[in-house]
């Protein structure tokens, strides 16, 4: 039912647990109420230093939230940016993964409502402008395998200015142009790549 | 046979009895006649598909010329709530069914209201019993049919079949009751419990695959759904399917010959894996906790666990199970059965059947229970849910 690559990764998921005293933390359900899932991460200078996971859900969101956690992982907090085809690229597209994907900007929102609380202010250009950060989510076209619906996810741009908007866009028709091809029954050789690898952790020093 | 994986799914289908297929290997190889042809070797055919019907019928205490053979228990279902409700239109349109059934008795039931019959679907208890005031008060005067399954293939609730045929003909209804679940767990008398439509299957009951059976009283009318020559006196066209008939009458005569100590062994089984697991895990709830159910089919729970990844770690660690039900894994909804006895989505997503077979021993569930035990506490571990949820059951307690 599953591919090789999902049952890996939910095999062996990585960054799992809840990070003690958490710099922002949120969960979410699916639309049935049936899948849950949450992320907490710990901000150091503005860098996620570390992305943890928890879930009750399918093979296929944990494989995909471990997968999410690494991605996070490292990145600027400010200018945190999760490519879904890379997700696709790798897992393929179970099921709808965009309770996940609701759930990071709501732990974004629980970083913003506790740096306020904490009297923080953001370390932009402008001192006097409060902290608001939305991460970028770069959707992508779901592929079906019936391909009986290729819905898009909402797209969540909101905060990007026009011209990022466009080169954005053209990135994404490339990439769903390589997303189309992509079918379920993945295997590492199809990318190339040694997809042990892919789920070691990264280390920041 | 396989020593590394161990079956627990044996409601989903069983596995071939050696003895089964000896029986049939000859069908398949030499005695390949077609049971309608007149030469020798159509009527060696025939008689080995009569001494099937006979062993069938004789099981159940019906007569020969009542058992018709079907390509499987679904086509059985699907054929008995359609043909009887066309064959009786006259009377009325209205059929009572539960909302527990089989998906084959469900859809004929939808394609029957598309086709201007009415349809009740009768709630169950948390058990999963059918509720007999609220039976008698949706019967009409225009009701021709009340089909109740006889055991449920996700619970193992078995229901008081014989209460509800005699309501059924107090008001001269017909009574159809899905039994592939309950066939050879039980000694059945068509007679006695008043049955006038029994879906049946092979594979169910260590048989061969592709063969059901529908027994249909004789004083009851039905129409055909698969039209073809004289076979099944009319009323079933289509070429015996003779190995699978021959099968068929094998593996119900060994049931009812070793009935009584498998389903002894099976109950035992059951009781020992319960009491293992819930020694092993902590809140984990059994669904339809009643006596009046079939043993080996076990429905657990497990707080704060998604069902669907659970069946995948235990699949991949070699235990094979069933999320709620076989025939809705391939789409996200969750069971139908465990929604309606008031689960919530959540607890039915929770939720896992265990079905033990006669080919399973004590060593098997000893290992089965700590890979479960194993996998259920990998995934709470990372539970989103898990510690909220026991906080929230300990504040209501």
């Amino acid at each position: 039912m599953y591919s090789k690559m999902i049952l890996n990764a939910f095999l062996n998921p990585k960054n799992t647990g809840r990070i003690m005293k958490p710099d922002g933390i949120a969960s979410n359900f699916d639309s049935d109420n049936t899948q849950n899932v949450e992320f907490s991460i710990r901000v150091v200078d503005d860098v996620i230093l570390d992305c943890q996971f928890r879930a009750q859900a399918n093979p296929y969101v944990v494989a995909v939230c471990s997968m999410m956690t690494n991605m996070i992982k490292g990145q600027k907090v400010d200018e945190l940016k999760l490519d879904v085809n890379e997700i696709y690229d790798k897992l393929g597209s179970d099921c709808d993964i965009s309770f996940c994907l609701d759930c990071v900007n709501l732990m974004i929102e629980d970083y913003i409502d506790k740096q306020k609380k904490e009297n923080k202010v953001a370390k932009t250009n402008n001192d006097d402008i409060p902290l608001e950060i939305k991460p970028e989510i770069i959707t992508g076209e779901i592929v079906n395998e019936n391909n009986e619906t290729n819905e898009v996810v909402e797209e969540d741009k909101t905060d990007l200015d026009v011209d990022n908007t466009k080169e954005e866009n053209e990135n994404l028709d490339e990439k769903q142009k390589v997303n189309n091809e992509v079918t379920d029954d993945l295997t590492d050789d199809d990318f190339g790549i040694d997809f042990s690898d892919f789920f070691d952790d990264d280390v920041i020093e | 046979m396989d020593n590394e994986r161990i079956y627990l799914d044996n409601a989903a289908t069983t596995s071939l009895d050696a003895e089964v297929l000896n029986e049939m290997m000859p069908v398949l190889t030499d005695n390949f006649g077609n049971s309608s042809s007149i030469h020798s070797f159509g009527r060696d055919s025939l008689s080995l598909v009569d001494k099937s019907r006979d062993a069938i019928a004789n099981f159940i205490n019906a007569k020969s010329n009542e058992i018709y053979f079907t390509a499987s228990g679904s086509e059985a279902n699907s054929w008995a709530i359609i043909g009887i409700a066309y064959a009786n239109r006259g009377k009325g349109n209205h059929i009572i069914t539960s909302k527990i059934e089989h998906p084959s008795i469900l859809n004929a039931c939808k394609y029957l209201e598309r086709n201007g019959f009415d349809v009740t679907y009768l709630d169950v208890d948390k058990n999963g019993f059918i509720n007999f005031v609220e039976l008698m008060h949706n019967i009409r005067s225009t009701t021709i049919l009340i089909s109740i399954m006889a055991a449920n293939n996700e619970l193992g609730t078995i229901q008081n079949i014989k209460a509800i045929s005699q309501t059924a003909h107090e008001r001269d209804i017909v009574f159809h009751t899905d039994c592939v679940q309950l066939l050879g767990h039980m000694s059945l008398d068509v007679v006695d419990l008043g049955i006038d439509a029994m879906s049946m299957s092979a594979h169910k009951i260590n048989g061969p695959k592709g063969i059901g059976a529908l027994y249909i009283s004789n004083n009851v009318k039905i129409d055909p759904i698969v039209f073809g020559g004289n076979q099944e006196r009319g009323k079933r066209g289509g070429t015996s399917n003779t190995a699978g008939i021959v099968g068929f009458g094998k593996a119900v005569e060994i049931v009812s010959r070793d009935m009584q100590t498998t389903n002894f062994k099976l109950k035992e089984l059951s009781e020992y894996f319960i009491q293992k697991l819930s020694s092993n895990l902590e809140n984990i709830q059994i669904n339809a906790n009643t006596h009046q159910k079939l043993a080996h089919i076990i429905s657990i729970t497990f707080t704060g666990v998604d069902g669907e990844s659970l069946a995948t770690k235990l699949d991949l660690n070699g235990v094979a199970v069933s999320t709620g039900s076989a025939c809705s894994t391939n789409s996200i909804s969750v069971s139908h059965v465990i929604s309606a006895i008031g689960l919530t989505n959540d607890e039915a997503r929770s939720t896992i059947r265990f079905s033990l077979g006669k080919n399973n021993n004590y060593e098997e569930i000893d290992k089965a229970t700590a890979i479960i035990t194993k996998c259920v506490n990998e995934l709470r571990e990372y539970s989103s849910t898990y510690s909220l949820k026991i906080r929230k059951h300990k504040e209501t307690k």
